[in-house]
């Protein structure tokens, strides 16, 4: 005990003192603070294109799906909630939203590739960084274990590849009602399990 | 009021989008008042990114000049946020409080980020003996204003804010959302007319604001811009 507190101390408080600069520059450009714009996407456009890029996968379109998430964030920001969300999870849920949008506007009318639609994605996680996150990365993974893969590849792949109860009945054929209560239980069970551990 | 687990799996689905058209702002409008219900539905890409790390990089130089430029051409007009969603349920008679809340609110959020605090100029919009309230807040800098009804009625019209400088003129900043703060982007030939005494006044006027820019109703109410 005597060891460590003190990294793991030094590590809340970077993340919280992170968390209320995110805060601090998102409540400025609900007011039109353009500098203070600059300033947050100085500090999260990295973060945010990967998540572009985890959902486009090629740099062109990522970066065009990244403009229009960070036009969207100026817009929207007087919207930012500090004392419901976190800063980086808004941003990261209004990049994927208008990313998948338009993801889902480039693909309509294709015919949904269903063994794309549920393949699973390769994790390839940063070995740094989750060696760093390994106690939070450890209690995801033996949350995810608990679930079933083909749940929580299609939870995954709904979020990442904006994939429906449609395609996964239609992947399964099984009925629609039944792929949805089936994947509301695993959401339950994980959220659970997450907020049971951590 | 404790979330059910029908509630948690909503939640899970509206961040997944995996809702239907109706019961995605089903549950989006219960976002705006069941504040347990919005942190859960928040949690989510906290989740999911914890269930598979992202890889971060940098995007091209390109994409932050373009990001800029289009700020720079389109000035915003939108509602303020939700932490002002407190000023809703207000009336007339807790106006003077409001206002200097109104003003604490403004200052709050200080960091290193911009040492410079910018002046920010306020006015108390209302009528003597009059129901109507309106608190103002104006940041020169960046052209922002903030309007905050505390109490405004205008029956089957529309309330138009106008600004009043010394040569007497009334100039329209727009129509004004009597139902919740909003942010108004003020265009910058306009921003001149907006300094400590010059007047802010409201009228009722139709849909689509006075014609040929030209007031029509009575001013309901009115208030000069002062400092801090």
């Amino acid at each position: 005990m005597n060891a460590q507190p003190d990294a793991s101390q030094m590590a809340i408080a970077r993340a919280t003192r992170e968390r209320e600069l995110l805060s601090d520059a998102l409540g400025r450009v609900g007011i039109g603070d353009r500098k203070a714009f600059e300033f947050l996407y100085r500090r999260t456009s990295a973060k945010l294109f990967g998540v572009c890029l985890r959902i486009f996968g090629n740099r062109n379109e990522a970066e065009e799906a990244l403009q229009d998430a960070y036009l969207t964030i100026w817009s929207r920001a007087a919207a930012f909630d500090r004392d419901r969300a976190s800063p980086i999870s808004w941003l990261v849920a209004i990049t994927r939203n208008r990313a998948i949008d338009r993801l889902r506007a480039r693909d309509k009318g294709k015919p949904v590739d269903l063994e794309e639609a549920l393949a699973i994605p390769d994790p390839a996680p940063d070995a740094e960084k989750r060696l760093e996150e390994k106690d939070e990365a450890r209690v995801v993974d033996s949350c995810i274990e608990r679930l079933d893969d083909r749940d929580a590849n299609f939870i995954r792949a709904a979020f990442w590849n904006g994939r429906t109860y449609a395609d996964l009945a239609v992947a399964e054929s099984t009925p629609l009602p039944t792929v949805k209560s089936r994947i509301r239980r695993a959401l339950i069970k994980l959220r659970h399990c997450l907020e049971g551990m951590s | 009021m404790r979330l059910t687990d029908e509630d948690i799996a909503t939640a899970g689905e509206l961040a997944l989008g995996l809702l239907d058209k109706a019961e995605a702002a089903q549950a989006r409008a219960r976002l705006a008042d069941d504040p347990e219900f919005a942190t859960e539905y928040a949690k989510w890409p906290d989740r999911m990114t914890a269930m598979e790390p992202l890889i971060e990089d940098a995007p091209s130089p390109a994409v932050w000049s373009r990001i800029d430029a289009a700020i720079a051409s389109q000035p915003r007009q939108d509602n303020a946020g939700t932490h002002l969603r407190i000023w809703q349920g207000l009336t007339a008679a807790s106006f003077a409080v409001a206002l200097v809340l109104a003003t604490v609110l403004w200052r709050q959020p200080e960091t290193q980020l911009v040492p410079a605090q910018p002046q920010i100029l306020v006015a108390a919009i209302g009528a003597e003996g009059g129901r109507e309230s309106v608190a103002a807040n104006y940041n020169p800098q960046t052209g922002a204003l903030q309007i905050i009804p505390i109490s405004l009625d205008t029956g089957t019209l529309y309330p138009e804010l106008w600004i009043i400088p010394e040569d007497g003129v009334a100039r329209s900043l727009g129509m004004i959302d009597p139902s919740k703060p909003a942010v108004h982007s003020i265009p910058e030939t306009m921003r001149p007319h907006l300094h400590k005494g010059a007047l802010f006044a409201i009228t009722p006027e139709p849909a689509g604001g006075a014609p040929n820019g030209k007031a029509t109703g009575p001013v309901i109410a009115k208030g000069a811009i002062d400092t801090i």
